[in-house]
């Protein structure tokens, strides 16, 4: 599964990020601390908006619900307290999918677009995200008896398990010892990748080159 | 929502004054389009345009329903283009929130809907009962101006690149293949609409630009649209309100759009060509893999 990602991809954008695997791609932008509408001003907090558009049609419950996933993913880790009574706005568009209803292939990319994206933009964060799709069980024709959409933090730490079919309580902590494989951030923790990179690294290498073009200065 | 930041005086004297010199600040020709890039995606139907700092996608798909009452014969086709979030931070998602928006999805419709780019009696299949409806959803990316422009363009590229699923009918029940079943059908288009925005400057003498960034956008006194088709066809001409024009200068402008159609839509084909020829071998590379099989998907049956 060619996993591919850049960033600073939309000049207007505080941050954007696209990211591809296999034949899903999305692109993600992220724009805040910002402006907010009075009505959904917290006093405490900054208030985190995400907007998914699909690739055809203008959206409607699948959307909403991959909006909700987001943010449920995301908020925890952003620093909302340093921005107060501001807006934080992820606008996440797809742009090509193997199978646009399939929602979890489809969230663990946005997931990681989004995630890069608030890295692009300086938002102040406790930890980075990544995500992965977990198939269990897969047979011949490709079908497999339960998908997994697992994200890990900092630490290999599970922070968002999403499932879909059937399986047991084992069955499950193996979905979700597999997907800490596929995020680790490198190859020296221990895990037994044979020799392709996992969905972390590539996250990594993508990261080291940003700071590392923005440190150029330091050089002079 | 933040507005858009207006222009100080100082960008507008600076840019007026370069103008005054026939200077553009990006060292254009006035008649210059910015550079043009157009890809395709590995689906049917999708077209991602780079105008410049622009970027707009479009994506065209299609799928069976019922044509409307009045015109049991054709086919129906629309044109979904809302500015979003990500294009500009000023948007607020879900509605029209200013005119700007309201006037460019207006645009577009007359420009290629309603101009009959796409020959709508192709896509119908049993007379007032089923139809095709193929749908063209445009996502700005990133506004740099020249929204208009690039929505056109990307819009063609698609509804070009797109191949609808092939159906037959068979008595009262249409049969719809896949896409592996039977090779895909491309699109009847009559002809390609291509939208050219001139900004006009009021200066001591006044003076057209082709093609605006977003600042120029901003400090321009008037605006005009020109729609045509290669073959010297206008489809609409949109200029409300802003610095008048004179009439000898129209038909100026005409000729300079029509330039421009032309480089455009042969530029358009060159690219569609190489595409094809790139997916011919992805095709041909992968039917001699040692492990493909012929799909076999069922069919899709309907009274």
């Amino acid at each position: 599964m060619a996993i591919a990602a850049s960033l600073t991809v939309l000049p207007r954008a505080d941050g954007s990020a696209t990211f591809k695997s296999g034949l899903t791609t999305v692109i993600a932008s992220v724009n805040g601390p910002m402006e907010v509408k009075s009505r959904d001003e917290l006093p405490d907090k900054t208030f985190i908006e995400v907007n998914v558009r699909p690739a055809i049609g203008v959206g409607g419950t699948r959307e909403r619900a991959l909006e909700s996933l987001i943010v449920s993913a995301l908020s925890p880790l952003i620093l909302r307290t340093h921005h107060p009574r501001t807006l934080l706005q992820i606008a996440v568009q797809l742009v090509e999918a193997e199978d646009h209803s399939d929602t979890t292939a489809i969230l663990p990319v946005c997931l990681n677009a989004a995630m890069l994206a608030l890295i692009d933009a300086g938002t102040p964060l406790a930890s980075v995200l990544i995500a992965t799709t977990v198939f269990l069980n897969v047979d011949k024709e490709g079908n497999s008896s339960s998908k997994h959409v697992v994200a890990y933090a900092k630490g290999g730490r599970c922070v968002f398990a999403e499932s879909t079919g059937s399986f047991d309580e084992a069955e499950f902590a193996r979905a979700v010892e597999e997907g800490r494989r596929e995020c680790a951030l490198d190859a020296r923790e221990d895990v037994d990748m044979d020799g392709k990179e996992t969905v972390g690294m590539v996250v990594r290498r993508v990261i080291e080159k940003k700071v590392e073009a923005d440190m150029r200065w330091k050089e002079l | 929502m933040p507005k858009e930041r207006e222009r100080s005086n100082n960008e507008r004297s600076f840019l007026f004054g370069a103008l005054n010199e026939g200077l553009r600040l990006d060292n254009r020709g006035f008649d210059c389009f910015r550079s043009l890039e157009l890809r395709f995606g590995h689906e049917f139907g999708f077209a991602d345009v780079r105008l410049g700092a622009t970027r707009v996608i479009a994506r065209v798909s299609g799928e069976l329903a019922k044509p409307l009452p009045d015109h049991p014969f054709d086919g129906i086709f629309t044109i979904a283009s809302e500015l979003g979030v990500m294009g500009s931070t000023a948007v607020e998602s879900g509605r029209f929130s200013n005119e700007q928006e309201v006037v460019l999805a207006r645009l577009i419709e007359k420009s290629i809907v309603r101009s009959n780019a796409v020959d709508l009696e192709s896509l119908c299949i049993v007379s007032g009962q089923h139809c095709w409806h193929i749908r063209a959803d445009v996502h700005f990316l990133n506004h740099d101006g020249g929204l208009l422009d690039a929505c056109a363009i990307a819009v063609a590229a698609a509804l070009q690149h797109f191949r609808r699923p092939d159906v037959s009918v068979q008595g009262g029940m249409v049969t719809k293949y896949t896409l592996s079943e039977r090779v895909p059908v491309a699109l009847s288009i009559i002809h390609i609409p291509i939208c050219v925005t001139f900004s006009i400057f009021g200066n001591e003498w006044d003076m057209t630009l082709l093609d605006a960034t977003l600042q120029e956008e901003h400090l321009r006194d008037g605006e005009m649209t020109i729609t045509m088709n290669r073959y010297g066809e206008v489809c609409q001409i949109a200029k409300a309100g802003g610095l008048s024009i004179h009439a000898g200068a129209l038909r100026h402008c005409i000729r300079k759009a029509l330039v421009k159609v032309e480089d455009v839509t042969t530029f358009l084909f060159k690219r569609l060509e190489e595409d094809q020829i790139q997916r011919a071998r992805l095709d041909n590379k992968l039917e001699c893999a040692d492990d493909y099989r012929r799909p076999s998907a069922p069919t899709n049956i309907l009274h």
